[in-house]
């Protein structure tokens, strides 16, 4: 019986008392029902293995239990549920990590490894590795954008001057002539300016509000008193948008790249325009080969799909299914390969092979493991394969996931590359019918707008691939021949949403191979493995060491009430790396300085209670009102306090990077976990000593 | 167990005239000390590259800043790092980064024949480039021909430029793209070249074949990180300084920021006597001495603010004395475990732990001693200066009750 039906009957068992002490007992019947409602419902979770809910719904079902004791008072009984709760979850949020690899050695069973995702990570600091940091270089793709409207600008200049007309590219002499009426410039600096100068020969009405039309909204102007002199900027916003398309479509090639290379421990984040990877390791050869692959430039292809030929089909037959990679079937689909006599489109069936990845596998080796078998067969002349990844929808859940990959067959040539793509924005299809549509525009150089002109012309109803960096990104079919350079490119789901992301990730492609985001590494770290270890080794010695002179400090100072003090520490220490490592953060050396600064404030509002409660126990009060009194007191103190650190924590966190941010994120779970700890935990403890078993007559603190 | 008796009452504000001028003193020395000799600022904020390398036996700093300059850098800094695993660590920090100077650019420009009014004599058309690049981290040159170039041919040139160093390798000038002619040139990171120098003039056998940690930051992200810090300081304080006087009263606002200023100056102005290195862990260091020395002094505060409703007919300077004795226990309880805890990271801990320990003991220290001698004695002086004669009845709260305090 799988672990999960286990739980799920324990559940069933507790309905039953539950249900069965709240009939019995009148007092008991509102926490005892409630919680089995609790029950039901986590039985339910339990049998489906949802874990979290699972979890979350036990936990309340024994809150339920507890909150029907006799215990002090209800007040109490529910300040206990949450404490103990929130420890249930930290704990199992913690286990995996406390399993891995601390000095702890907590064995954790593998069910619970399974279902708990969270791992606290030692930080690159800690580990050994290299960072590297790469700048984008944003001015120069507003330079390249400024060029992109230079061009537009003098092509519309010669049709306003009835040197061309019609939709294509103007001639040379065209060009030539141009400059007898107007000269546009572009200066070097600045980057995102355009300079139009008209000569006497020109009649500056002919720059009139429509040749305008076409630039404002991207450019704002300015003209000379006669008009012969103009002065085009680009927009704000429009530098902005150009900014951070710049920057997420060179995160996104970074990251295809680190994928590429399967380094499942590299991580890539950016920062305003600033993209970060960190891959831990210590293998030279490793750093250089990636050094040189993030920097290389994309490669974006087009090659022609063969389908006419059933290669796939061919290797079927001849393949015995012992020597197939695992996971690895023929499937086949209905393609289109071009029109008959009539005009009409010729469907013609298709085998290609699919490999699913395994269950324990990443996208990546399953990969490898295709192109490991790939490279068995023998592909007819000119042809090759061409990989693309699969996803699939869960029925139930609606979510999407990557499931394998699958081969296409393809002419070797490549007809297009990423040099004739001049550029490629997703756009929303406002024809008829296509309610929140989205396709994307592309757009061909001169030379790239012939070829593809002959390609089409040549391949109606022929399906083509998009390829960048070697892998099958898209396969259009050409619906009709397209002359004039530009094409587009429809998206195939039904759903609006699915469309408008695969359009963005499709504009990504196809920009990153045609305006190559120009980036360039501006800081490198490399922290040498032995620096790591040592570091590892003295921050943990350091703290441990530190602690426990403090918790036995606390002890000797205030006796018992040092002790509770010592419990919502050591609490706090174990609750800040539950939520560290729901949060995925990895532990760094200056993340490790926070926890110990957030524990010393954690000490202190304890010290603050205490001193408090000593306080009021001189003035005489009784026990029980010490205590009430000191907490109300020492309230004020303890959050103005915290809060007044938790500020500096939030601007750091804000304005911080790199280590200051691992810092400032420890010191604001650290504040907020301490102010539970401190006013909540130690209360409960409190209330117990105080109220718990009798009335106490004297307080002991120290 | 206790420390102090409760309901002794100690006589701060006696001494307070020497402590301020002991603090104005600090404050002052820590002003020169930083405009004069300046914080020694870390790689973080200058931009440059820095190496550590742990050398084989027999080499002294005097050696390595010798091939370190022979290599061609100037001004090199060589500082040994404690460290029981090898005892010949060194950090090398020199300002050069790899990045391409102004000059420099226009000389490739000049030697790849970019530009207009070339001679045609020492560049042919088939020579010229049309499109020079450099990248501004300085690895790389990328150009364009009209024509199929001549790469070793690139290669010399490109090498015949001073300063600039080629990555050795076949693969270097590179094709990168045959239709348009365009070839990229790899150069050496700053990094390797000191590694190289180093191998050259202390030999082989002293020299590890890779550095310990390599770490560089081009100038322009320095200041940016330097600018980012500043300006995280000064967004704290400010609402540091905005809670304060929404919780509290704006008078008692002054205070705790004289305070908070008063520690994080000192800090710095010990950091640059000491000739500690000022980098973004000080930054973050500082940071946590403004919160902690807030904090400290808040609950100071809070405690005044308290006796201001209860004890009457007191004057507010004995007033603040009884306040603080209260507190004395926690406030030094509070900060010898702090301290204590840090400690260990400072006996234990090496390079950047090290001197992050050391930055929050003296900033606790400091926040400890400004909250009791600094806040409180500057908000009384205020008070007394301003707002009782300026304000004789006061409207609310305990602004209020100090005014009757005070007459």
């Amino acid at each position: 019986m799988p672990v999960h039906h286990i739980i799920a009957s324990v559940f069933g068992a507790l309905f039953v008392i539950y249900g069965v002490v709240g009939y019995l007992s009148r007092a008991r019947r509102v926490p005892m029902w409630l919680g089995t409602l609790c029950a039901a419902a986590g039985g339910g979770a339990a049998y489906s293995d949802a874990f979290w809910p699972m979890l979350v719904l036990g936990v309340l079902t024994l809150c339920a239990g507890f909150c029907a004791t006799r215990l002090v008072d209800l007040g109490w009984r529910m300040r206990a549920s949450i404490v103990l709760s929130v420890m249930t979850l930290a704990f199992f949020a913690l286990w995996p990590s406390l399993d891995r690899d601390s000095g702890v050695r907590l064995r954790c069973p593998a069910w619970v490894k399974d279902r708990v995702d969270f791992r606290l990570v030692a930080g690159l600091d800690l580990r050994g590795g290299l960072r590297l940091v790469y700048t984008v270089d944003v001015e120069e793709a507003i330079k390249d954008k400024r060029d992109r409207y230079n061009e537009d600008m003098r092509t519309s200049l010669a049709k306003v001057f009835d040197l061309h007309s019609g939709d294509e590219r103007p001639t040379e002499e065209a060009m030539v002539k141009l400059r007898e009426y107007a000269k546009v410039e572009a200066p070097r600096r600045p980057a995102n300016t355009l300079r139009l100068t008209l000569t006497d020969k020109a009649d500056p009405s002919k720059i009139d509000a429509r040749f305008l039309e076409q630039f404002r909204s991207d450019l704002t102007f300015s003209q000379s008193a006669d008009k012969r002199e103009w002065n085009f900027r680009i927009k704000e916003e429009s530098e902005t948008a150009i900014r951070e398309r710049a920057v997420g479509q060179a995160r996104e090639i970074i990251l295809r790249r680190v994928d590429e290379l399967g380094l499942r421990e590299a991580a890539v984040s950016t920062r305003d325009e600033d993209i970060i990877v960190e891959v831990p390791g210590q293998d030279e050869k490793d750093f250089a080969t990636i050094r040189e692959i993030i920097s290389q430039t994309a490669r974006l292809e087009f090659k022609l799909l063969d389908d006419d030929t059933d290669y796939m089909g061919e290797v079927a037959r001849a393949a015995s299914s012992g020597t197939l990679p695992e996971g690895l079937e023929f499937l086949r689909e209905t393609a289109p390969v071009g029109l008959d006599e009539n005009k009409d489109q010729i469907n013609k069936p298709v085998t290609y092979a699919f490999i699913k990845k395994g269950e324990k596998e990443t996208t990546q080796d399953a990969l490898v493991r295709m192109r490991e078998w790939a490279a068995t067969l023998e592909p007819p002349p000119d042809r090759e394969l061409g990989f693309e990844l699969v996803y699939e929808t869960d029925p139930d859940t609606l979510k999407e996931s990557e499931s394998g990959w699958r081969t296409y067959l393809l002419r070797s040539r490549a007809e297009i590359t990423g040099d004739m793509v001049r550029d490629a924005i997703a756009q929303p299809d406002q024809g008829q019918g296509s309610l929140g549509g989205w396709y994307v525009g592309l757009q061909f150089t001169d030379q790239g707008g012939k070829i593809f002109d002959r390609i089409t012309t040549a391949n109606v109803k022929r399906r083509f691939a998009i390829i960048l960096d070697n892998r099958v990104e898209s396969t259009p079919v050409i619906l009709t021949r397209i002359a004039g350079g530009s094409a587009s490119i429809t998206m195939g789901s039904n759903d609006p949403m699915v469309q408008l992301r695969d359009a963005r990730k499709l504009e990504l492609v196809l920009r990153s191979g045609a305006l190559p985001a120009p980036i360039s590494p501006s800081n490198e770290q490399r922290i040498g493995p032995s620096l790591g270890a040592d570091s590892i080794r003295l921050g943990v010695q350091g703290a441990v060491g530190g602690g426990l002179i403090v918790l036995l400090f606390m002890f000797i100072y205030y006796k018992r009430a040092g002790l509770i003090a010592d419990f919502s520490v050591v609490l706090n220490l174990f609750l800040q790396l539950a939520v560290l490592a729901t949060f995925g953060a990895s532990m760094t050396l200056p993340g490790i300085a926070g926890l110990a600064l957030t524990l010393g404030m954690s000490v202190d509002a304890n010290v603050l209670i205490n001193e408090r409660i000593r306080e009021e126990l001189n003035a005489g009060k009784s026990p029980r009102a010490a205590v009430e009194l000191g907490y109300g007191k020492a309230l004020s103190a303890i959050v103005d306090g915290q809060l007044t650190t938790l500020i500096s924590g939030v601007v750091l966190a804000q304005y911080g990077s790199g280590p200051i941010k691992g810092f400032a994120v420890t010191l604001i779970v650290g504040v907020t976990i301490s102010i539970f700890t401190a006013l909540v935990v130690s209360r409960v403890w409190f209330d117990l000593w105080v109220r718990g078993f009798g009335r106490l007559k004297k307080l002991d603190i120290g | 167990m206790q420390f102090f008796p409760s309901g002794t009452v100690y006589d701060f504000m006696r001494i307070r005239r020497a402590c301020a001028l002991v603090s104005l003193l600090m404050v002052i020395a820590s002003i020169v000390a930083i405009f004069r000799p300046g914080p020694n600022l870390g790689t973080d904020f200058k931009g440059g590259t820095e190496i550590e390398v742990a050398f084989g036996e027999g080499v002294s700093s005097d050696d390595i800043r010798a091939a370190v300059r022979s290599s061609g850098f100037s001004n090199p800094d060589v500082v040994k790092v404690d460290d029981e695993n090898n005892p010949n660590r060194y950090l090398i920090r020199v300002q050069e980064v790899s990045e391409i100077s102004e000059e420099k650019r226009t000389e490739i420009e000049r030697v790849f024949c970019y530009g207009e009014g070339l001679d045609p004599a020492a560049c042919p058309e088939d020579k010229q480039a049309t499109e020079v690049k450099i990248s501004p981290g300085g690895d790389k040159i990328s150009l364009r021909f009209r024509s199929a170039p001549d790469l070793a041919e690139v290669r010399e040139r490109a090498s015949k430029i001073d300063g600039l160093a080629l990555r050795p390798g076949d693969g270097n000038p590179l094709l990168q793209n045959a239709r348009d002619h365009k070839v990229e040139v790899q150069l050496m990171s700053r990094g390797d070249q000191l590694m190289n120098g180093l191998r050259t003039n202390l030999g082989e056998a002293k020299v590890p074949a890779e550095p310990l940690r390599v770490e560089w930051i081009g100038p322009k992200a320095g200041a940016q990180l330097r600018d980012a810090a500043l300006k995280s300081i000064a967004i704290s304080l400010v609402f540091i300084m905005a809670y304060i006087a929404f919780r509290f009263d704006l008078r008692f606002a002054p205070g705790a920021v004289v305070a908070l200023i008063h520690d994080a100056v000192i800090t710095v102005g010990i950091l640059t006597l000491m000739r500690k290195e000022v980098n973004l862990t000080t930054v973050a260091a500082v940071l946590t001495i403004i919160g902690y020395s807030v904090n400290d002094t808040v609950v100071v505060f809070d405690r005044v603010r308290e006796n201001l409703g209860k004890i009457r007919g007191a004057t507010f300077a004995s007033l603040i004395n009884v306040s603080l004795s209260e507190m004395l226990s926690r406030t030094l309880i509070t900060s010898g475990t702090t301290v204590f805890s840090l400690l260990a990271f400072f006996v234990r801990g090496t390079g950047t732990l090290k001197d992050f320990a050391l930055t929050l003991i003296i900033g606790l220290i400091l926040g400890t001693y400004s909250s009791i001698y600094v806040a409180l004695p500057f908000t009384e002086w205020l008070d007394r200066k301003f707002f009782a004669r300026a304000m004789p009845k006061k409207r609310r709260g305990p602004a209020r009750k100090s005014e009757e305090a005070t007459v």
